[in-house]
C-alpha cells in the first residue's frame, strides 16, 4: 500500500467501516494537502473565474435588493436615526448579509460588490475540493477538481454567483464549518464550529433549517465531549448574537426595549434570565465532564455506539415535526400535502414550465429550471442515513463523513416540507459535490468503482451546466440587470433635486425605496407607509412610488394630501414615479 | 503541529477577535471614505425644467426602450422594452408638451393588443381632451386616431377594464397584466 492510501480510509481497514485515523487527520491529510498545487491553485483560479463571471452578470438588480436590502443597509451603515414607520420592522432580521452588501454598495461602484461577492463565492470551489480530498484522499485528483468545479455550475447554485441574496456567502461560511470539523474530526474547535454555524444563520435568515440539520449533523459527528462543548458554544454564541443585534432595535424604538430575532421577542428581564440559566447549565456541564462524570457514566462509549444511530432517529424525527409544523413562507408555495412535497423533491424544474404556481403544484421556484441536484441529495442523504442506522462498528471517527453526506438531503426534504421553496435549500446544494465524496469514502468499494461513481455524480451535476432541459435561470426582468451603474449621475442629481433640502420623503409600493441610498443624503426624513401630515410633522413632502400602484395613491388623497406635480421619471433603467405633496387645510 | 484542546480554543478565539476588529476598523474607513451628499446636487427648479424637457420630445415619437418618447408615458406603463413598453395597469396616461407654435388636432397611436387565446377581441377606453373613444381590440397591430383640442400641453388616457395576464389566460408565462404595448404616436397640427 503506498503511503497515500494509508490515509485514505477506505484502504485503512480490511473489512471494517472505513476511518479516518488521527495520524492521517493531523498528519498525512494536511502534508498532502501543503504539497496540492492543484488545491493551491484553486485558491486562486475559483475566486477570479467566479469574479469574472459576476462582472459578466453585471449589476445587483434583484428584487429584494432594490425593493428593501439595500435601502436597509444603508439605513443602518449611515446611522439614520429613528427608522420612522415600516422601517422599524426591518430591523428584526438578521442583516449581516444585508450589511457586507450594503457596505460595499457605498462606494458607489455598481462593479466593486459585484466583483467583491463573486471573488468570495468562488471561494467555494476550493473549499469543496479541499473537503472533498479530505474525505477521499486516493480518489482521482481530476475528478475531485471537477466536482468541485461543478459546485458552482449547477443551475441552481450558478444562479445566485455574485449576485447579492446572501445564499453563496451563507454557503461559504458552512462549507468552511464542514471542512474544519472533516479534517479537524475529534481534534474540531466547538467554539469555531458554532460560531461559524450562528454566522450562516445570521447571514441568511431563510437557511434556519439548513443551519438546523447542519449543526446536529456536525454534533453528532464528533466526540461527546467535544459536542457537548460544540452544544454549549453554539447556545451561548445565539445569546450574544441575539444581543449585539438587537443594538438597532433599540435605536429604533426609543424607551421600549425588547431583543428580538425573526418572531421571537423578550422582555430584557427575560433575555437576561434566560441566559443565566444557559450559562450556568453550561457551567455545570463542563464542571461534570471535568470531574469525569460522563466516563462513570460510560457515555462516551455509548455515545460512540449509538450517535449513527440517534442522528438518523433525530433528522428522521426533525423531519416530520418540520413536516407537521409547516414553517409559514410564501403562500404560494406551501406544500399542501406530502405527496407534493416528494413531487417537489423528484422534479427537475423542467416540468414545471407553464405550470401555475399554488401550494398543490409541483413549482417550487418562480421561474422553470432544470437541475438534478434535489434527487442526487436524496438519494446521498438516504444511502448515508441507511448505513448510520444499521452499522454501528467503528473506530472513534468512523462515522464523521457519514454525516455531512446527510446534510444535503435531509436539509433539501426539511425545506422542500416546510417552505417548498426551493431557493432556500441553495446552501445545501452547494454542500453536495462533499456529500457524495463523503458517501464515497465511507463505502467499502475499489478506489476505480469509487470514480466511477464520482464520475457518474459528477455527470448529474454537469449534465444541466451543458444545457440539458433548457435551463433559463431566474428572471431580472423587474430589476433591470445590465452593466454600469443602476443610474447616471446626472439622472442622480435629478432625483436629488426633486428632494427639496429637510424634506419629508415618502416612498409607495414596490421598487422605490433605492432612491434613498442612490442619492445618499441624510437630511430628508424617510417614510415607507402614509402617514398623515401631523403625524409625518410636515406641511410639504414628496412622493415616489411604483407606476404600478397608481390606484392605491388615495392613501395619501384619503390622508389630508394632495397630489401636484405628478411625473413619470422614466430613467435609463428604472422608472418611478414622483408627486409634490401639499398637506390640505384642515379645520381643527 | 498537534494542538491540545484548550490551545485550540483560545486560537479559535484569539482569531476570532482579531478577525472582528479588523472587518469593523475596515467597515469604519469604509463609511467614513464616502460620506453622504449635505444637501440636492441641483435645485429643484432646475430639475423640474429637466424633466419638462422630455416631456417636449420631437415628433413623431417611439415608445421603444431608450427613446425619448418613453418620457411620455404616466402611470399604468411597465419598463420599455426593444419594441415597445407594454401597459400593465388598469388607466395609462400620455402627457406632452406639443412644439413651440403648433396646434395639434390629433394624435396617432400604433399598438398592438394582446387578446387571449380563445377571445375575438377585448374592449379598450380612450379619451383626450375632447375625445372619447370605445375600441374592439383584435389580435395583430393596429392604428388608433383621437382628437385634440388644438392646446400645447395634453393628455391621452387609455382604460383596460378587462386587461388579464398571459398566465392567467394559460397563453405565456408572463404574471404581468397586459393591456396593448404601445409603439409609436404621431401628432397632426391645424
Amino acid at each position: 500500500m503506498s503511503d497515500s492510501n494509508q490515509c485514505d480510509p477506505l484502504l485503512s481497514r480490511d473489512g471494517v467501516i472505513p476511518s479516518v485515523s488521527a495520524d492521517c487527520r493531523d498528519g498525512g491529510v494536511h502534508r498532502r494537502h501543503a504539497r496540492d498545487r492543484v488545491g493551491l491553485s484553486l485558491w486562486l483560479i475559483g475566486p477570479l473565474v467566479s469574479g469574472l463571471y459576476s462582472l459578466s452578470l453585471g449589476r445587483h438588480a434583484g428584487f429584494d435588493y432594490l425593493n428593501v436590502r439595500w435601502f436597509l443597509s444603508w439605513l443602518l451603515l449611515r446611522d439614520v436615526e429613528g427608522m420612522p414607520g415600516a422601517v422599524e420592522r426591518l430591523a428584526y432580521q438578521p442583516y449581516v448579509n444585508e450589511g457586507v452588501v450594503g457596505l460595499l454598495s457605498l462606494t458607489g461602484a455598481w462593479w466593486f460588490p459585484v466583483a467583491a461577492l463573486g471573488l468570495v463565492h468562488g471561494l467555494i470551489i476550493p473549499l469543496s475540493y479541499d473537503t472533498c480530498r479530505a474525505v477521499t484522499p486516493s480518489t482521482n485528483r481530476l475528478l475531485v477538481t471537477a466536482t468541485a468545479l461543478l459546485t458552482l455550475a449547477s443551475p441552481l447554485t450558478s444562479v445566485h454567483i455574485g449576485r447579492e441574496d446572501g445564499h453563496l456567502l451563507a454557503a461559504v461560511a458552512l462549507l468552511v464549518v464542514v471542512r474544519h470539523v472533516v479534517r479537524r474530526g475529534d481534534h474540531s474547535n466547538g467554539l469555531l464550529v458554532a460560531v461559524l454555524i450562528v454566522l450562516v444563520f445570521f447571514i441568511k435568515f431563510s437557511a434556519v433549517l439548513t443551519v438546523a440539520v447542519a449543526f446536529v449533523a456536525v454534533v453528532f459527528s464528533l466526540p461527546a465531549r467535544r459536542a457537548l462543548q460544540t452544544l454549549t458554544s453554539f447556545v451561548g454564541v445565539v445569546w450574544v448574537a441575539i444581543g449585539v443585534s438587537s443594538v438597532n432595535i433599540w435605536r429604533s424604538q426609543g424607551v421600549s426595549r425588547q431583543f428580538a430575532l425573526g418572531e421571537i421577542v423578550l422582555e430584557p428581564r427575560v433575555f437576561v434570565a434566560v441566559g443565566l440559566l444557559m450559562f450556568t447549565v453550561s457551567l455545570v456541564l463542563c464542571g461534570l465532564v471535568r470531574l469525569g462524570v460522563h466516563r462513570f457514566l460510560k457515555l462516551p462509549s455509548f455515545w460512540f455506539r449509538y450517535r449513527g444511530l440517534a442522528l438518523g432517529t433525530t433528522l428522521i424525527l426533525i423531519s416530520v415535526g418540520v413536516r407537521a409544523v409547516s414553517i409559514a413562507g410564501d403562500p404560494r408555495f406551501n406544500p399542501d400535502s406530502l405527496l407534493v412535497v416528494f413531487r417537489r423533491l423528484l422534479s427537475t424544474g423542467d416540468l414545471a414550465e407553464g405550470v401555475t404556481l399554488g401550494s398543490y403544484s409541483v413549482r417550487d421556484l418562480e421561474y422553470a429550471y432544470f437541475d438534478l441536484g434535489k434527487g442526487l441529495a436524496i438519494l446521498v442523504a438516504a444511502s448515508a442515513l441507511l448505513i448510520l442506522l444499521f452499522r454501528v462498528r467503528g473506530d472513534s471517527s468512523a462515522f464523521g463523513p457519514l454525516h455531512v453526506a446527510v446534510i444535503p438531503g435531509v436539509a433539501v426534504w426539511a425545506n422542500m416540507a416546510s417552505y417548498g421553496y426551493v431557493r432556500y435549500a441553495t446552501e445545501a446544494l452547494v454542500l453536495l459535490p462533499v456529500g457524495v465524496f463523503a458517501l464515497l469514502s465511507a463505502i467499502d468499494v475499489r478506489r476505480i468503482l469509487r470514480s466511477l461513481a464520482a464520475l457518474l455524480a459528477a455527470l448529474v451535476l454537469l449534465l444541466p451546466a451543458l444545457g440539458l432541459g433548457g435551463w433559463q435561470g431566474y428572471g431580472h426582468r423587474v430589476g433591470r440587470p445590465g452593466h454600469g451603474p443602476l443610474v447616471s449621475d446626472q439622472e442622480r442629481d435629478v432625483l436629488s433635486g426633486l428632494i427639496p433640502q429637510d424634506s419629508a420623503v415618502f416612498f409607495f409600493g414596490n421598487l422605490t425605496s433605492w432612491i434613498a441610498p442612490v442619492v445618499d443624503r441624510v437630511d430628508p426624513t424617510w417614510f415607507v407607509k402614509p402617514l398623515r401630515p401631523r403625524d409625518a410633522e410636515a406641511s410639504t413632502a414628496v412622493l415616489f412610488y411604483d407606476l404600478a400602484n397608481v390606484a392605491d395613491l388615495d392613501k395619501f388623497t384619503t390622508r389630508e394630501w394632495s397630489m401636484t406635480d405628478c411625473q413619470a421619471l422614466r430613467f435609463e433603467n428604472v422608472a418611478v414615479g414622483w408627486c409634490r405633496l401639499d398637506a390640505n387645510q384642515v379645520d381643527e | 503541529m498537534r494542538f491540545s484542546r484548550a490551545e485550540l480554543g483560545r486560537i479559535g478565539a484569539v482569531w476570532f477577535l482579531k478577525t472582528t476588529l479588523v472587518l469593523g476598523l475596515l467597515m469604519s474607513l469604509l463609511i467614513a471614505a464616502f460620506p453622504p451628499d449635505d444637501g440636492p446636487s441641483i435645485e429643484f427648479a432646475e430639475a423640474r425644467s429637466t424633466l419638462q424637457v422630455k416631456l417636449q420630445p420631437e415628433w413623431p415619437v417611439s415608445f421603444n426602450a431608450g427613446e425619448p418618447g418613453v418620457w411620455l408615458l404616466q402611470d399604468g406603463f411597465d419598463f420599455s422594452e426593444s419594441d415597445g413598453t407594454w401597459m400593465t395597469g388598469r388607466t395609462g396616461a400620455l402627457r406632452f408638451r406639443a412644439p413651440d407654435g403648433a396646434s395639434p388636432v390629433s394624435i396617432r397611436l400604433d399598438l398592438i393588443p394582446f387578446v387571449p387565446f380563445g377571445l375575438a377581441f377585448r374592449v379598450m377606453e380612450l379619451s383626450s381632451s375632447i375625445d372619447d373613444r370605445t375600441i374592439q381590440l383584435y389580435p395583430g397591430g393596429m392604428s388608433l386616431e383621437l382628437a385634440l383640442n388644438g392646446h400645447q400641453d395634453q393628455e391621452v388616457l387609455l382604460t383596460c377594464e378587462d386587461a388579464v395576464s398571459p398566465t392567467a389566460s394559460g397563453d405565456a408565462s408572463d404574471v404581468r397584466r397586459l393591456c396593448v404595448k404601445v409603439l409609436k404616436a404621431s401628432l397632426r397640427y391645424e
